[in-house]
This record gives structure tokens, C-alpha cells and sequence, in this order.
């Protein structure tokens, strides 16, 4: 809650006056699967805001919820508890009918283009399409505007009568921007948008959605593994463990002096493109496995791989606490309340 | 470059060099694996795509080759021509040579003896190559008693030895467990273990972390050190992931459509790539904890303190425009390998002799500090280096 107060000051001033709400705004948001074998608790209390043209990562690995939280935000999954609040209207329970009108606020944009475009549409109708649905343009003024939105993604008009299969993963994964914008939506949720990209090809769709982003103004729920990505494209980043954020922070000082002791794992095992820095440089090896999120360990989540663990984090589960000095959370004991963080690497020999 | 001149070394005399006439036995410094001039293409209908072109590289032992590209540059196909797991409708030319002994050509029999014992590959999805019907210790012991004529009893001792030299904890309970029990991670570790059973000389690791976290790779890639460390393994490295090659690789040999445009030292080809196409993906990695954008590589200077990934100038992330560097237009198609650089229509560089003829991957010439064994298939290899150079001394 306090982060989406947080967000809702730092951009109240730019709203240009619309409503000074968050364009996303998830609190205590839940999403537990039941079975026969138990209840996985895949998102379990992710409260997290996105401000108007603010870009929020979402970073975790694979089984931390990161997608789920992303699926729920834009309801293609259903939340079971929480609420997810659109430009300040509570979507959660809304009904599909009651939300078709609204959908035009939010998009989201899958890892893999290849499989999220039909393969027997145009290029041209693809992008059309929630223009058509929504009313918005058709026939020449549709035309028109996939002309300007192919531009835009750095496609030729040509593209338009293409079919998917004929452009490569980067032009596809254009194609997909271009669909989520055409209807300029207030939010975009993109999740893995480069993961399935090459390394050249990633950096131009990262430039797009960087230029797009700061010339339209969408707030931005950026999903993904991808350190490098995340710390270029975001304003600020929420770090996911089992089901739960542990830590967040502005971009900077999230890389400059990671608190929780996962972060700081996590950031010391992405390599850097650099022999001589990343040989020099000291990784914190995690020991164990992910547990299951059927089954997560009592107290801190991540008590069973923290190198500092204590007694304390066994039994106590750790409340995502403010930190003083603006914008900073983190879930973990260790933490003092002034910020003092522990180091996860001192406990690591070399 | 030599060309193959005996297909076939009869066993007796493995182990020594074919071509070399006056050699008697291997030289200390030989290669394993010596790869001349190989060529891979495949028909289909009434186009040929020649998906590698001339590619030549040497192994020595217990080094790490790092092989880099984009998707089809032709890194994997390259690595599963020298392993001889390519259909029969796959065009191969040139010569493999695995200790002297020549690949290329051999019959499945013969290449049955070699592959799993001098010669093994791991995969990046290990669920796919693991059999999900047997046991971790069943497959392990599978190719130690086929290998090795070990008995089923010694066969599991070893099994037992090997989990537990991948890092797999608790190796006496894992053995009886079947791949869907473990993580992707553990499967990994279960793949190299398989792999490393009889103590190969050359392990061809293709994107073995790619599937992975971070978390995980970092403990394969400490896994695959410690293979070289302590069992001499030579690696060779196929991936996209210029961190991981920083990581690990002694050397690194770059791809492009199919033919090899770089080779170097690993820290020389990051501080002074001579390819343009190389400096191009250099600096479109983004590299975690710096201020992105800033192009190649880093200079010296830039270490960290021991720690936590905080690199300097992470606190100075600007609010502004920042780019990061492309690398203009497409990877061209590969029906045909024209007689000319292939990266001339995306090079910045590219005059007509670019257009005209093939660069040959020769050394770059050492007068400007370039190490003997950094070659480059570029007519420009000076060029790109004084850009780069000026460059820096501009920022």
C-alpha cells in the first residue's frame, strides 16, 4: 500500500489531468492453485503499483510467480484473493463483459511472438484487430493507423499484408508491440518480451520499447529473468521468491546495494559480459533446491538457501518493511531498520 | 591447413597424428581435437543450405573453447557434425580429428566406440536426452559397462562417485531416483555426469545452462570448471551468452552464417574485437550493474569489490534517452556462401573489396599488441580496432 502511495506522489504531476491513480495497482494479490496434491501458492501476497508512465520490473526465476502476478494483473488468470485495481477501478471480480471495455487500457505482450499471433492472419489484420474490437477505427482509418504503428516499431507498411511465419522473432516480437499499442493503453504488461530473442535483436527491441515507452507514456509492468534487461528498461524493480516479493527498489540502488540476501545472490550469479571483471568477482552459490511452492518452508521463505540464516528466520515470517530514504522495501530480519543489510557473500568462502 | 589426407587410423596406432608423418607419438601440446576446413550442408527440394562453411579450430587439452553466435551462425550443427550425429542426408566435407584420429567419414561402428568414451556431448534440455524410464544410476552405469566392461555392481560404485563429482548431493539416494524427480538443475548435473563417465577427453557442451536460472547456472558452470581442474577435460563451449563466456572460455571462436569471423584469447577478443560484426555484439550485451550502453566491453579498471554485483557508476543510472548499440539489417540467408564477406551489407565498414572476395580468417598482425592466435576472416581488422580505440579515448 504504501508503495502504491509512494508511486501515486512521485507522479501525480505528470497525469496531465487524468485521474491520479496508479495505472496498476495490485494489493495483496493471491493466486493459489488447488489440487489433489495440496494448494500451490504461486502469487501470495504481491502488493505493487505501477505509476503512470512509470516502468516497474518484475524479477524472479523460474516457479517465483513473476508470470502468474502478471497474468493476474491484466485478468487472464483469476485472482483468488487480493485486488487488482485498473486506473483506480477494481477489476478482480469484474465479469468478462463488464471488462471487454476496459481491456483496451491494459495489454500484454507474451515471451514467444510465434506463438501468440495467429498464423493465418496478415500482419496488417493482427495489429488491426483490437482496433476492430474495440471500435476504435476500420476500413481505411485502420488502415492508416497500421501503417503509422509499423513505422513506429520500425516496420515497413509492405509488412502489412506479411503472414507471421514470414518475418523473423524480432519482427514478430515488433509485430506484438504494435498490436498491444494500437490501442494506446494506459498499461502494458510484457512478459519475457526478449528472452526467446537473439542478443543483437534483443538490444533493438529493448531501444523500441525504451523509445516507445518514454514517447507514449504507458506505465509498464516489465516481466523477466533478465537482470541486464530489466536494469536499462526499468524505473524500479521487485525481486519475486516463491511466490512473494522480498525486495524493491529504484533501479539504481536496487544494483548499487541490494538488501535482501536472495537480491544479492541473484545479482552475483547473472555474469558479466567482462573476463576480467567477472573473474574477479565473488558469486553466491546457493545451496538446495527451489522448494515447491506446494509445500514452502515456514518462516522466511528462503530461510532453507540463505547462507546468513538464523534461528529467527525459521520460525518468524519477515514483514516487507518501508525503508527509510524513499521507495525502498525488503522482507528479511537481517535488515536493520535504519537499512543496514547484511552481506550474503562474507559467509561465502572463495 | 592441412587437408584430410588418411580417412581412417586404424586402431593400434590411435593417438597418432595420421597427417604427421615424422611424428612418432602425439606432441604435449597437440590438440585433441583438430577441426580443418569442415563444411556442413543440407538439401531440401532444390535448395542447399550450407549451414557451415569452412570452419576450422583446434582443441588443446583441458582448455575451454567458447563458440559464439546468434541462432543459426551454424555453432550447434557444427558441434553435432564433429560428434557424427547428423542424418545421412547432411553434406560433410573436411576433416575431424579426435587425437589424430580422423572423424569425418567414420562408420557408425567406429564412431559407437568413440562417442560416450573420448568424445561426449551434453544438451541444453537434458529432459530430452535422459531416458525418463530409468533410473539416474542405470544410465550412468550404461555407459560405463558398455565402455568400460565394468560389472552392474562397480558400475553403481562409480555411478555413486560421479554424482557426487557433479555436486549432486546425497549421491547414494539420487542413484535410484528417475530424471522427472529431479530439477532442471540436477538433470544438468545428471547429463554431465553421463557424459564425463568415462573420462572424455573432449566434452561438446551445447547451451548447457541456457535453460537454466542464474541461480543454477552458476553452480553448472563451477561444475564444468572443476571437470576441466580436476580431470584435464578439454570443453567445447557453444552459447549465445557472452557472460558465460566471460565466465569460463580461454578462448573464443566467433560464428557468423556459418563461417568462423573471430578468434581470440578470451580477454583479448572483449578488449580489442577485430571483427565488426563481433565489436557489433559486444556491444549490444547488456551487462547487469552497469550503466548500459556504454558499448564494448569495459577497460580495465572496472573490478569489483568482492561482493555483490554493485559496479560503479550503477548509482549514476541517467533518466534520459540511452540507446543501446544494433547492429543494423538481418542474418543473411545461407543457400549460398558468396565469395565475399557475408557481413559486408550490415558493416559500417564494408567497401568493395568486402563485396568482392572472401577474407581470409588470418592472424591480425601483431603490431598492435594482438595476440599470434587472434585471427579474423575481415579486410578491415586494423580499421575496426583504431575506431574502437578512438572511440575510447573520446568518451
Amino acid at each position: 500500500m504504501t508503495t502504491a502511495n509512494t508511486a501515486t506522489t512521485a507522479t501525480a504531476d505528470t497525469t496531465d489531468g487524468r485521474a491520479p491513480h496508479p495505472v496498476l495497482e495490485l494489493v495483496g494479490l493471491e493466486r493459489h492453485f488447488s489440487g489433489s496434491g495440496g494448494t500451490v501458492r504461486a502469487a501470495d501476497g504481491v502488493t505493487l503499483s505501477v505509476g503512470r508512465g512509470e516502468v516497474v520490473g518484475l524479477v524472479g526465476e523460474s516457479g517465483s510467480g513473476k508470470s502468474t502476478v502478471g497474468r493476474c494483473a491484466v485478468r487472464l488468470d483469476e485472482p483468488t484473493g487480493g485486488t487488482v485495481r485498473i486506473n483506480g477501478r477494481d477489476i478482480t471480480r469484474m465479469s468478462r463483459r463488464a471488462l471487454r471495455p476496459l481491456r483496451k487500457d491494459f495489454h500484454l505482450v507474451f515471451q514467444d511472438p510465434s506463438s501468440s499471433l495467429d498464423p493465418r492472419m496478415t500482419v496488417g489484420s493482427i495489429i488491426a484487430e483490437p482496433l476492430r474490437l474495440h471500435g476504435l477505427a476500420k476500413g481505411e482509418a485502420a488502415r492508416a493507423r497500421v501503417a503509422e504503428l509499423l513505422e513506429q516499431v520500425g516496420l515497413r507498411p509492405e509488412h502489412a499484408h506479411r503472414h507471421p511465419h514470414e518475418l523473423s522473432g524480432g519482427q514478430r516480437q515488433r509485430i506484438s508491440i504494435a498490436r498491444a499499442l494500437s490501442v494506446d493503453p494506459d498499461l502494458l504488461v510484457a512478459d519475457e518480451p526478449t528472452s526467446a530473442l537473439d542478443v543483437s535483436v534483443q538490444a533493438s527491441v529493448l531501444n523500441l520499447l525504451a523509445d516507445l515507452q518514454r514517447d507514449r507514456g504507458f506505465g509498464c509492468l516489465f516481466i523477466t529473468h533478465d537482470l541486464a534487461a530489466v536494469e536499462f528498461l526499468a524505473d524500479r524493480i521487485a525481486v519475486m521468491y516463491l511466490g512473494q516479493i522480498v525486495e524493491q527498489a529504484p533501479t539504481s540502488e536496487l544494483f548499487a546495494h541490494p538488501k535482501h540476501p536472495y537480491t544479492q545472490a541473484l545479482l552475483s550469479a547473472a555474469p558479466v559480459p567482462d573476463p576480467a571483471e567477472q573473474r574477479s568477482r565473488q558469486r553466491i552459490v546457493l545451496s538446495g533446491e527451489l522448494p515447491s511452492p506446494l509445500d514452502p518452508p515456514p518462516g522466511c521463505r528462503f530461510h532453507t538457501r540463505c547462507p546468513l540464516a538464523v534461528e529467527r528466520c525459521r520460525a518468524e515470517v519477515p514483514e516487507l518493511r518501508v525503508l527509510p530514504g524513499g521507495g525502498r522495501e525488503v522482507s528479511c530480519h537481517l535488515v536493520a531498520d535504519d537499512g543496514t543489510a547484511p552481506d550474503a557473500s562474507s559467509s561465502v568462502s572463495s | 591447413m592441412s587437408t584430410p589426407d588418411a580417412p581412417e587410423t586404424p586402431d593400434t596406432t590411435a593417438g597418432v597424428p595420421a597427417g604427421a608423418a615424422t611424428a612418432a607419438a602425439v606432441a604435449p601440446d597437440a590438440p585433441v581435437l583438430s577441426v580443418r576446413d569442415l563444411s556442413v550442408s543440407f538439401r531440401s527440394g532444390d535448395r542447399t543450405v550450407h549451414a557451415v562453411d569452412h570452419l576450422s579450430y583446434d582443441l588443446a587439452a583441458g582448455e575451454v573453447l567458447a563458440v559464439v553466435g546468434e541462432s543459426g551462425c551454424g555453432k550447434s550443427v557444427a558441434a553435432m557434425a564433429v560428434m557424427g550425429l547428423l542424418p545421412p542426408t547432411a553434406g560433410i566435407t573436411g576433416s575431424i580429428r579426435l587425437a589424430g584420429r580422423e572423424l569425418a567419414g567414420a562408420g557408425d561402428k567406429e564412431l559407437g566406440r568413440v562417442r560416450g568414451k573420448d568424445i561426449a556431448m551434453i544438451f541444453q534440455e537434458p529432459m530430452t536426452s535422459l531416458n525418463p524410464v530409468l533410473t539416474v544410476g542405470r544410465q550412468i552405469g550404461e555407459v560405463l559397462r558398455r565402455h568400460q566392461g565394468l560389472t552392474k555392481k562397480q558400475a553403481r560404485a562409480r555411478a555413486v562417485e560421479l554424482l557426487d563429482l557433479v555436486g549432486i548431493p546425497a549421491p547414494r539416494q539420487r542413484i535410484d531416483e528417475y530424471p522427472h524427480q529431479l530439477s532442471g538443475g540436477m538433470r544438468q548435473r545428471v547429463m554431465i555426469a553421463v557424459a564425463v563417465a568415462c573420462d572424455p577427453a573432449v566434452l561438446i557442451a551445447d547451451e548447457p545452462t541456457t535453460a537454466l536460472d542464474v541461480t543454477v547456472q552458476a553452480g553448472i558452470l563451477e561444475v564444468l570448471q572443476s571437470l576441466r581442474e580436476r580431470l584435464g577435460t578439454a570443453v567445447v563451449l557453444i552459447t549465445h551468452d557472452l557472460g558465460v563466456v566471460a565466465d569460463i572460455a580461454d578462448r573464443v571462436l566467433v560464428m557468423y552464417a556459418g563461417r568462423p569471423v573471430e578468434q581470440a584469447p578470451v580477454h583479448e577478443l572483449f578488449e580489442g574485437p577485430r571483427h565488426p560484426y563481433t565489436r557489433g555484439l559486444l556491444g549490444a550485451v547488456l551487462r547487469p550493474g552497469v550503466v548500459a550502453g556504454r558499448g564494448v566491453a569495459a577497460g580495465p579498471g572496472a573490478v569489483l569489490e568482492p561482493g555483490v554485483a554493485a559496479a560503479p557508476g550503477a548509482a549514476l543510472r541517467p533518466a534520459g534517452k540511452r540507446r543501446l548499440p544494433e547492429i543494423p539489417g538481418l542474418v543473411p540467408s545461407l543457400d549460398e556462401q558468396p565469395d565475399a564477406c557475408t557481413f559486408a551489407p550490415r558493416c559500417a565498414f564494408a567497401d568493395d573489396q568486402c563485396t568482392s572476395g572472401r577474407p581470409g580468417f588470418k592472424a591480425v598482425a601483431a603490431d598492435v599488441g594482438a595476440d599470434a592466435a587472434h585471427r579474423a576472416a575481415c579486410w578491415h581488422p586494423h580499421d575496426v580496432a583504431l575506431q574502437r580505440i578512438n572511440q575510447e579515448a573520446g568518451q
